[in-house]
């Protein structure tokens, strides 16, 4: 239960080094771990639950379970939970985020109690009492957000956000606006939002990936979704986002991101292969064509001919990934419940939070 | 609340307090059937009724104490006066509301009102209730105050605004031609301009022009009838009880008078903007002028007067920033418009250059274009109303059509499917239940609006099934009575009125007119030539004497009069030339009449005292020469020598009286008395008068050409003697009559008109 | 409350200051936070309060009322909200150390970071004992408070007061001999600014004569009678002469979250022509001008559109009814065309921005 501890520390690279892959396999996981990720998964079916929330939720479940009995044992069964959820999501960034927040939350939380139980008490209580209270972020998000939508404006927006999606229906009842979602390959997420739009009458057009420069000129501004905002105050957020940001730049259109205060994430990535969720099979070449091009190079043309290559939509999911990095030079502003931000202020209350 | 403790604050550091008198009543019916319910000053313009852009505009002078007179439906007035942010404290103004008389019909009541109660203590700010202004009135009232130190007479500061001749803003149909003294910008002639009957000529009396070195001769601006008054203003009212309007007759009558030796000034605002809603035409460009921000800082976004606050949008949209408008998507608002709170704009309904008040509903593809709708106001889908102004609570159904120039009354219900003509105008019927209650309030309306009832069975135009409206008559009867010369005269409230560009009474093409105007303002002196040279007749001589108007001429006649009773006391009591001589002198300063007139009048009474001795020549001859010998210096003493005119005189009395065939004889005694010299008769033989040309003929026509004739006799004996005589004095005296020649040719160009003028 | 003469009082010099401000009787960031301070004394010093709460709820009111009446004016409500900072901060130090935070949740600490230890020691200066809503004499707070706010007041009116002299003191480190400057419009600041630096320096300045307005013209009188050498250039010809100038200097109306800025209309030309030669924009500005607003610049209206009459005379007739004619006081310069403001506290780029502002207002007051 105890097997591996990572002492948070307030070093970058050991923030870095706190995430990455361990290399034990899924079969080795202790029932724990297994549990702690059930309950993840079974929290994160709340269509409200936002993965850093569910990682809360699934912590403090974890801490009702245990029977530590010192704040050293909790701390260390609680790290080791993170790590687990961490370990078994294809995506965990969002997760590290609400993990980190509860742990440190919890190393920091004044010892006031008379007995340890009840001191574990308290922490699960809190951690209930912020999971509800986070739900009211997005509305907060939305208030702030609201006073940047003018009337008659054109929004592009891409994948789906829960955020976003709240802050375009609180504009749509006092305001004239009209919204460009993409596609946002390969999960198709921007068909939601458009049908959800859709749904209570908001003009919406689903655009491609490829068409967002095209459209950009129709565009009035650019609504982000997150899944974490960094301390750089860039933004990780689904695959896309990046060069939409770019285009925007290019084009002088405003980005604006929307990130709940528990999307900020201690972590300082200079490019996208710093993110947790790369992997070396993204983006990676096939091997076996590879070889098979080096060996017959001069025939290589009748040989494909005659055995033609098939790539499918699952082939090239596989190899690309999930999210991406958006410098934060290439946003205009950052949401959230604690205010707007430019990028650099998201950078204050990380160090306020983890670098007393 | 008292005066003195708000003058303690930085307001003003005089420590009298500044008041202001408001009129606030329009004294005229230009916005009915709008005002038939309630008074011009509460009709809002941009969704603020008038009167409170008023106490803004007099708020922003620094004004402390502000008289409201009230005329129509002064409780309305009161009560919205009381509810106001002005009364409550803190505004640091003291509205007090002053119910006059209903027999209160014009500005000049109003005023003789102020009087009687004893209203104002000092100098005061006289303004009507329907000003928008952001001129510093306070600087006006600093200059007036300045120049009064030194010039008691210096009585009223009538503040004017630069614009062009044909500004929107400014009035066609009620405008003035004001005579400034360049330096000084006194006021020293003020004329009306109409629209129809058309002014095409401003006459400017030559006394300005000999005693003003400099005179700007401005058909440019706009008066804002912002004056700032003198106490003794309403008193002058008081003493002449038959000045009605403030310009027209006021105004004019101080100028024109050398009696009150008062003098009126100018002051031609440069910075700032002013005008008045004084009739529909001037609703909408004042609308305009404001949703533009001419008027800036009194903008809807900045210094609303109600106190709304509107978002100011690209391209000059306001809507009102508290969120409850609702625009649908499809729905468009075009520049240059401003949306009121809790109004409802439907789909693919289209706003353009439209006041829209607050409570509204816009139905589906309605087009309002140009309009102006009072709150509370629903216009149901697929109406169009086109430069219009809709009153409050109006319900205009499905599918109607309002076309351009209407006003529609508060409360009016109309359609579905009607078509409002051009112009109409409708109002809510009555309804009979409560007609006591009503009747005590619109006692004004009243009269006015049975008879529009009563004549409702002859209209056939289709108002809709659930329509609650009468359709006023195109024009109401009592109008047609008018006289042309009035401003209210139907033709030319066309100008007035909204939508109507009034092109086929405009005198001449607009193009080439504005173009003349155009260069007037660019080039002041040019500008008398330039519209002297559309006139029909374009001579100097209708200049000065053109249209003296009728209480001038009856001054004439008194002055006549005046003159004959002065004499006949001289001669009965054998005053002295001299003493007799200044009596007339007096009598001229008195009277203000031009020194032609006294000449004619004193050659009459002259000629009058030549006893006509029947039969025989020699006691005639006699008789005159005792009496031109006794009293003929008395000619070349009244002011000034000008023995043609004085020939010219009395050839025009003897052809008019039983003194006809005295003429030569007078005129001889004349030449040897020296009051008349050979050369003085020789040339007004020669001129066309004498002659009697381009008279009509008639009687005296023939007298005259008789009296001519007599002279021609003259003439052939001087030339007789002077073929005798030798060329030396010839030719001194050829010198003599050629500097007079240049000096009286125009003095007999004037006689000429004043005897058309007589005609 | 309302028959209490004094808030009554209250009410009429609010109401005063609020229709002179909607009449642009006052105008101007500096003329505006002085007025706005002198109500503000005298809403405190007759203000009636038994606590911390109903004292700044009064500021707050007068503060709104204020803003409403001139929102496009943003030292208002900057100046009410620093008095309010003030007044808290001499709250606390009045009260002492406030108590221990019973509650800490996780909300509060990502607002507030790791709970700070209390380790201020009371300062050993005697204090009168501060009671709040003391049944017995509800006045005894306030007395004991008002000459403390007084004082706080006072500051911030040196502030004011000195605001010009602190920014141009350190003119000469930023202007150098033989340097050309470009500058546009009146503003004081800019003004103090050069004319001190002249006194150590020799150096050029064009002026551009910023147009309708033509503050420049005013500018570049100023300029030229302190003996430093001016020109006076049309508008048009900013991009021109851009190549020759080392330094663009402005002034700003108000400075923004963000980093970037309203000040006259023309700067947004200049600072633009001046990045694509990458020359220094400077901004000179006091510390009352920060406002802790963002979403300015998407509001049309911000730009405070004045009347069109300096663009077109009214008496042109004609085009009066058909030429819209547009002229904003302002323009919004983005924050990524400015290099560095200098303050009346020191120097700081525009992304530090924020960070003052957290230190200058109460996070509570960004909405008033």
């Amino acid at each position: 239960m105890t097997r591996r501890v990572v002492i948070l520390n307030t070093d970058i690279d050991a923030v870095v080094c706190s995430i990455e892959r361990s290399q034990t396999l899924p079969a080795d996981l202790e029932m724990a771990d297994l549990e702690i990720y059930a309950s993840y998964q079974r929290l994160l079916e709340n269509e409200d639950l936002s993965t850093p929330l569910a990682a809360i939720l699934a912590l403090t479940e974890m801490m009702e379970r245990s029977n530590a009995g010192t704040m050293f044992e909790l701390l260390n069964e609680l790290k080791g939970g993170a790590e687990a959820l961490s370990r078994q999501s294809s995506n965990p960034i969002g997760l590290n985020a609400g993990c980190e927040l509860f742990i440190e939350f919890i190393t920091l939380f004044p010892h006031d109690a008379a007995t340890f139980s009840d001191l574990k008490t308290e922490l699960i209580q809190q951690g209930r009492q912020y999971a509800e209270q986070a739900l009211t972020y997005r509305t907060k998000i939305a208030e702030l957000a609201f006073d940047f939508i003018k009337d008659d404006s054109v929004i592009l927006t891409h994948s789906y956000s829960r955020v976003v999606l709240q802050t375009l229906l609180m504009a749509h009842k006092r305001k004239r606006i009209s919204v460009f979602v993409t596609e946002a390959r390969p999960r198709g997420m921007g068909i939601k939002t458009a049908e959800k739009l859709t749904a209570v009458g908001i003009p919406c057009t689903v655009v491609l990936d490829s068409a967002v420069a095209y459209a950009i000129e129709k565009v009035d501004f650019v609504l982000m979704g997150s899944e974490a905002v960094v301390e750089s105050g860039g933004l990780v957020n689904a695959v896309g986002s990046n060069q939409i940001a770019i285009i925007a730049k290019a084009a002088n259109k405003p980005f604006y991101a929307l990130a709940e205060s528990y999307k900020f994430h201690r972590m300082f990535p200079l490019s996208q292969y710093d993110l947790p969720s790369h992997n070396p099979r993204l983006l990676s070449f096939p091997q076996s064509l590879n070889s098979t091009r080096r060996s017959s190079f001069g025939r290589r043309a009748s040989e494909s001919a005659s055995t033609p290559i098939k790539i499918t939509q699952e082939d090239i999911a596989q190899n690309n990934p999930d999210v991406d990095y958006t410098r934060p030079d290439l946003i205009s502003l950052v949401f959230s419940d604690v205010g707007s931000l430019t990028p650099e202020g998201v950078s204050q209350y990380l160090v306020g939070m983890f670098a007393g | 609340m008292a005066p003195k403790s708000n003058a303690g604050k930085e307001i003003g550091d005089e420590a009298e307090v500044l008041q202001a008198v408001i009129l606030a009543d329009s004294f005229n019916k230009r916005f009915r059937p709008l005002t038939t319910r309630k008074p011009r000053c509460l009709l809002p313009i941009c969704n603020a009724p008038l009167l409170d852009w008023t106490f803004e505009s007099l708020a922003l002078a620094g004004v402390q104490e502000i008289f409201v007179v009230c005329r129509s439906h002064p409780e309305q007035i009161k009560a919205k006066i009381a509810e106001s942010r002005w009364s409550k404290p803190g505004s640091g103004i003291k509205i007090v509301p002053i119910l006059t008389a209903k027999e209160t019909f014009s500005p000049g009541d109003a005023m003789r009102d102020i009087y009687t109660r004893g209203l104002v203590t000092g100098d005061f700010v006289l303004v009507m209730g329907d000003l928008v202004s952001n001129i510093r009135i306070d600087e006006v009232v600093k200059v007036h105050k300045e120049r009064r130190k030194t010039n008691k007479d210096a009585i009223m500061t009538m503040v004017v605004k630069e614009s062009g001749a044909t500004h929107r803003t400014r009035s066609k149909a009620d405008a003035a031609v004001f005579v400034l003294d360049s330096e000084s910008s006194e006021c020293l002639h003020y004329q009306p301009v109409m629209g129809y009957p058309p002014t095409k000529v401003a006459s400017v009396p030559r006394e300005i022009l000999v005693a003003h070195p400099d005179v700007e001769i401005r058909n440019d601006f706009i008066d804002c009838s912002i004056d700032i008054c003198s106490v003794e203003v309403p008193s002058l009212f008081q003493d002449n009880f038959d000045y009605l309007d403030i310009r027209r007759d006021f105004v004019h009558g101080v100028l024109t008078s050398d009696l009150l030796m008062k003098n009126i000034y100018c002051y031609v605002a440069k910075d700032g903007y002013a005008a008045r809603v004084q009739d529909t035409k001037s609703y909408e460009s004042i609308s305009k002028d404001i949703l533009s921000r001419w008027a800036f800082p009194l903008v809807p976004d900045n210094n609303h007067p109600a106190g709304h606050l509107y978002e100011h949008r690209r391209g000059n949209k306001y809507i009102d920033k508290d969120g409850t408008v609702v625009l649908a998507r499809t729905s468009t608002v075009g520049n240059k418009c401003l949306i009121g709170s809790s109004t409802e704009v439907s789909d693919n309904a289209q706003i353009i250059s439209s006041v829209i008040g607050q409570h509204c509903f816009i139905g589906e593809g309605a087009i309002i274009d140009n309009s102006y709708v009072f709150s509370g106001t629903t216009i149901g889908p697929g109406c169009v109303i086109e430069r219009s102004i809709i009153g409050s609570d109006v319900n205009i159904k499905e599918n109607t059509h309002v076309d351009k120039g209407s006003l529609v009354g508060d409360g009016v219900v109309i359609g579905p499917n009607a078509h409002l003509e051009a112009f109409s105008r409708l109002s809510k019927r009555r309804e009979r239940g409560n007609t006591n209650q009503e009747e005590e309030e619109d006692e004004y309306a009243d009269s006015e609006e049975e008879e529009v009832e009563s004549a409702q069975d002859s209209t056939t135009i289709n108002l809709g099934d659930d329509s609650n409206a009468i359709v006023w008559p195109p024009n109401t009867s009592d109008e047609d009575e008018d006289e042309d010369e009035d401003v209210e005269n139907n033709k030319n409230q066309r100008f007035m009125r909204l939508g109507d560009s009034a092109s086929d009474l405009a005198f001449s093409d607009p193009g080439s007119e504005s173009s003349d105007e155009d260069s007037d303002s660019s080039d002041e002196d040019s500008e008398f030539e330039t519209r002297l040279g559309i006139l029909p007749t374009s001579s100097a001589t209708s200049l000065s004497l053109d249209a003296p108007d009728g209480s001038s001429q009856d001054a004439i006649a008194e002055f006549q009069n005046e003159v004959r009773l002065s004499l006949e006391r001289a001669f009965a009591e054998g005053h002295s030339v001299d003493n007799a001589s200044v009596e007339l002198k007096t009598l001229r300063m008195a009277s203000n009449v031009p020194l032609s007139r006294v000449r004619e009048s004193v050659v009459a009474a002259i000629v009058d005292r030549i006893q006509i001795i029947e039969g025989s020549g020699v006691p005639q001859r006699q008789e005159i020469a005792n009496v031109i010998s006794r009293w003929g210096p008395l000619i070349d003493k009244i002011g000034g020598v000008d023995a043609v005119e004085t020939i010219s005189a009395l050839q025009a009395h003897c052809a008019s009286s039983d003194r006809l065939l005295l003429f030569g004889q007078i005129l001889a005694a004349l030449y040897q008395d020296d009051i008349v010299e050979e050369n003085d008769i020789r040339e007004w033989h020669e001129s066309p008068t004498s002659q009697g040309l381009g008279l009509l003929p008639g009687t005296r026509t023939d007298n005259i050409k008789k009296c001519w004739e007599v002279g021609s006799r003259m003439i052939q004996q001087f030339d007789e003697q002077d073929d005798d005589e030798e060329s030396g004095e010839d030719e001194d005296s050829d010198e003599d009559s050629g500097e007079d020649g240049e000096e009286d040719g125009e003095e007999d160009d004037d006689s000429e008109g004043s005897e058309e003028e007589s005609d | 409350m309302a028959s209490d003469p004094q808030s009554a009082a209250n009410q009429r010099i609010v109401e005063d200051l609020v229709s002179r401000l909607r009449r642009r009787q006052v105008v101007g960031s500096r003329a505006t936070a002085l007025e706005t301070l002198l109500v503000l004394r005298q809403v405190i010093s007759k203000a009636r309060f038994s606590n911390i709460d109903q004292l700044t709820d009064v500021i707050r009111s007068v503060g709104r009322r204020l803003v409403e009446a001139q929102p496009k004016e943003h030292s208002v409500g900057n100046t009410v909200r620093k008095v309010l900072h003030h007044i808290r901060e001499e709250y606390h130090t009045a009260s002492g150390p406030p108590a221990v935070e019973s509650s800490f949740s996780i909300a509060k600490f990502v607002l507030q970071g790791q709970p700070r230890r209390q380790t201020v020691i009371p300062k050993s200066e005697a204090r009168v004992p501060l009671k709040e809503n003391d049944p017995d004499d509800p006045d005894s707070f306030a007395r004991v408070l008002k000459p403390v706010l007084m004082e706080a007041i006072q500051d911030v009116f040196d502030e004011l007061e000195t605001v010009y002299d602190n920014i141009a003191k350190n003119a000469k480190d930023h202007i150098h001999s033989d340097e050309i400057i470009l500058t546009l419009g009146m503003s004081k600041t800019v003004q103090s600014f050069l004319k001190s630096a002249a006194h150590y320096r020799n150096y050029t300045v064009i002026v551009a004569e910023t147009a309708p307005s033509f503050g420049g013209r005013e500018m570049a009188k100023s300029l030229s009678s302190a003996g430093i050498s001016t020109f006076l250039v049309p508008d048009s010809s900013i991009y021109a002469l851009m190549s020759r100038v080392n330094k663009v200097i402005l002034g700003a109306h108000a400075i923004l979250a963000n980093g970037g800025m309203f000040a006259t209309s023309g700067s947004l030309l200049a600072a633009t022509a001046a990045r694509s030669y990458s020359t220094p924009v400077v901004v000179c500005a006091g510390q009352f001008k920060l406002t802790p607003l963002w979403n300015l610049y998407h509001e049309y209206g911000a730009l405070d559109f004045g009347d069109p009459s300096a663009v077109l005379g009214f008496e042109e007739g004609d085009l009066v009814d058909k030429v819209d004619v547009v002229n904003p006081y302002y323009d919004y310069v983005r924050p990524e065309l400015l290099d560095v403001f200098i303050t009346n506290y020191g120097d700081h780029p525009p992304s530090s921005i924020y960070r003052l502002l957290k230190e200058t207002y109460d996070d509570e007051d960004n909405e008033l």
